[in-house]
């Protein structure tokens, strides 16, 4: 509880620092923000609970639309139809870790693959549901309390929701629940003697992360004002993919954060975008290869040595 | 309705082509490659380049099945020397790695216009069987196919290589203390998957064309064709990928091109719920 409240507080500060800098970086940290929380989203399932999905852009996809259907086709106010929309994520995650209970974690990718697909289809066939396959428009929005919603505030806003979602990933991967994924991880035999029931947890991290990554999901539809098929292919669940590795873990999240803070940010400074795809796919086999818990592998086991040596000397 | 059959049953050829390489890595290294799809796209640009050279079946198809094997070997080294000893999941994320990799260096070289490829072996002859006019070349990608199958039943029940290769997926560890040199067996395995694939995608190029996502446009359909077969099993990745070819043609017609993955889709779940072992899984997939 006292981290969470820190977590939000340190939101609190971050959006207020975003608020006051200039608009061009106030967009990129925004982009950077929901690019975070996808990533967070699969780090969940991955690094923690020993799952593979290609689907992340998928439910950024189920986000993104299902809030605009809800606001734009059924009217249903703001504040409402954002966590509808989250919970349809959510509701479509638990779905397919149940579905796909026969499969192995690993092998699970292969139904999170074919979803990413399926969505496809839903975005260029849905009719009116998907624009006809242009995809939906950001109607005008006006917050109770608050007024109408501007890009800048959209953009505070994301930062402020990408360091309160990673301070609950952090508490959840502490508490209870995030050591029962753990140790389905480590050895699902050993874990399922400890009483962690597989089928459930393994929905139940589904559900968690199909949630988050839907969360991005509207959190970027209205930072772009609209959604397009091409937002949620196959390529972008790859990118989100490259961040988790190269970011990696060493028990914590830190590797959520500091994987999309590097892939992001230097294709689109060095100007390198014709070379994403090269770049991100040799910076995947090159961590895979060289340091396969990832940048924040890398930093856990230097701060440790760090550490023993300082013991060490005190001794 | 014979055309459609004939049509349905090239498509699930291709597929299956594919898949049986999806099976033999599964086997031996005991994770889906999810860049199958890549050795299939190749194998089409192999064939189109090779095809500039030399007129000869012979020599643009052998071209294409060097290019699916180096292929092949090049994963073998990169999932079994480079990233030797990482858990399954960084294996798969390797593969997802190549297949980035692959994609966006042909979209550089190639870019994504699609090439045109001349048809294997027939030019686009059809062929009069009981009053309904056929495809040559999709009667071709058949016989290919069942070739194909003959020849790898015949490896695995006949040959000394296709024994170790069973020993070698059962258990590495025990066919190594029995003299079998399991990293050639792995290679042959990778080298393998990567030339039937490259077949596929010869057969496959005339049709659409050779552009960077071909490969990856079918392997939903091949890796479905897999897991129906059981994920473990030839012969299983043989009927799974001609079923897939032939369930996708008909709904097709039904409901409409629009919604051919939501078909194999469908199939996946099906099978998944209702007999996750697959038609001929010999070990039952390993539950959760």
């Amino acid at each position: 509880m006292k981290a969470t409240l820190a977590g939000v507080a340190v939101a609190a500060l971050a959006a207020l620092a975003v608020a006051f800098v200039d608009p061009y970086l106030r967009l990129l940290a925004a982009q950077l923000a929901v690019v975070v929380i996808a990533v967070v989203s699969l780090n969940l399932l991955g690094n923690v609970a020993g799952m593979l999905s290609l689907a992340s852009a998928a439910f950024m996809g189920l986000g993104g639309y299902g809030a605009l259907i809800f606001m734009t086709i059924y009217n249903v106010p703001i504040v409402v139809s954002v966590p509808l929309a989250v919970a349809l994520g959510g509701l479509v995650g638990w779905l397919m870790g149940l579905a796909a209970m026969r499969l192995s974690g690993i092998n699970l990718a292969i139904v999170t693959f074919g979803f990413i697909e399926i969505f496809q289809v839903f975005a260029k066939q849905g009719g009116a549901f998907s624009g006809d396959g242009y995809g939906l428009v950001l109607p005008p929005i006006d917050i109770p309390l608050i007024g109408p919603l501007t890009p800048d505030l959209t953009a505070v806003a994301c930062v402020f929701v990408a360091v309160v979602v990673v301070a609950l990933t952090r508490t959840l991967t502490r508490s209870r629940i995030g050591r029962a994924w753990y140790a389905m991880k480590e050895n699902p035999v050993a874990a399922e003697m400890q009483g962690v029931r597989l089928l459930q947890t393994r929905a139940q991290a589904f559900a968690v992360a199909g949630a988050t990554a839907s969360l991005a999901g509207v959190l970027q539809a209205f930072l772009l004002g609209i959604t397009n098929p091409n937002l949620y292919v196959i390529d972008v669940s790859i990118s989100h993919l490259s961040m988790m590795v190269v970011g990696g873990s060493s028990g914590g999240v830190a590797g959520a954060v500091l994987g999309p803070a590097v892939l992001f940010f230097v294709p689109e400074f060095l100007d390198l975008g014709r070379y994403k795809e090269v770049l991100y796919g040799s910076a995947l086999l090159a961590t895979l290869a060289i340091a396969p818990q990832g940048l924040a592998g890398v930093w856990g086991y230097a701060t440790r040595a760090a550490a023993s040596v300082q013991s060490r000397r005190r001794q | 309705m014979t055309a459609d059959l004939i049509g349905a049953l090239a498509l699930g050829s291709i597929y299956a082509l594919v898949a049986i390489g999806v099976v033999l890595v599964y086997r031996t290294t005991g994770v889906i490659n999810f860049a199958q799809g890549e050795f299939l796209t190749l194998g089409a640009y192999a064939y189109i380049v090779a095809s500039d050279w030399t007129s000869s079946p012979a020599l643009t198809l052998a071209a294409a099945i060097l290019g699916g094997g180096v292929a092949g070997a090049v994963f073998f080294v990169i999932v079994h020397v480079v990233l030797k000893g990482r858990d399954e999941l960084r294996l798969v994320v390797g593969t997802i790695a190549l297949l980035t990799l692959i994609q966006g260096g042909l979209r550089l070289v190639a870019t994504d216009r699609p090439y045109s490829a001349k048809t294997w072996l027939f030019r686009d002859r059809t062929l009069s069987v009981g009053g309904a006019a056929l495809p040559v070349n999709s009667l071709v990608v058949i016989v290919v196919l069942v070739v194909a199958a003959v020849a790898l039943f015949l490896l695995f029940s006949r040959t000394t290589l296709g024994k170790a290769m069973a020993a070698v997926a059962e258990d590495p560890m025990r066919a190594a203390m029995a003299g079998i040199p399991v990293r050639a067996i792995l290679l042959t395995s990778w080298m393998g998957a990567g030339a039937l694939a490259a077949v596929a995608g010869v057969l496959v190029s005339p049709v659409t064309g050779a552009f960077p996502a071909m490969g990856a446009q079918l392997f939903l359909a091949a890796v479905v064709g897999a897991v129906v077969g059981g994920l473990d099993s030839i012969a299983g990745a043989v009927v799974g990928g001609l079923l897939v070819g032939v369930v996708q043609t008909f709904a097709v017609i039904v409901v409409g091109g629009e919604y051919r993955d939501v078909v194999v889709f469908g199939l996946l779940i099906i099978f998944l719920v209702v007999r996750p072992s697959g038609l001929f899984g010999s070990l039952a997939l390993r539950r959760v």
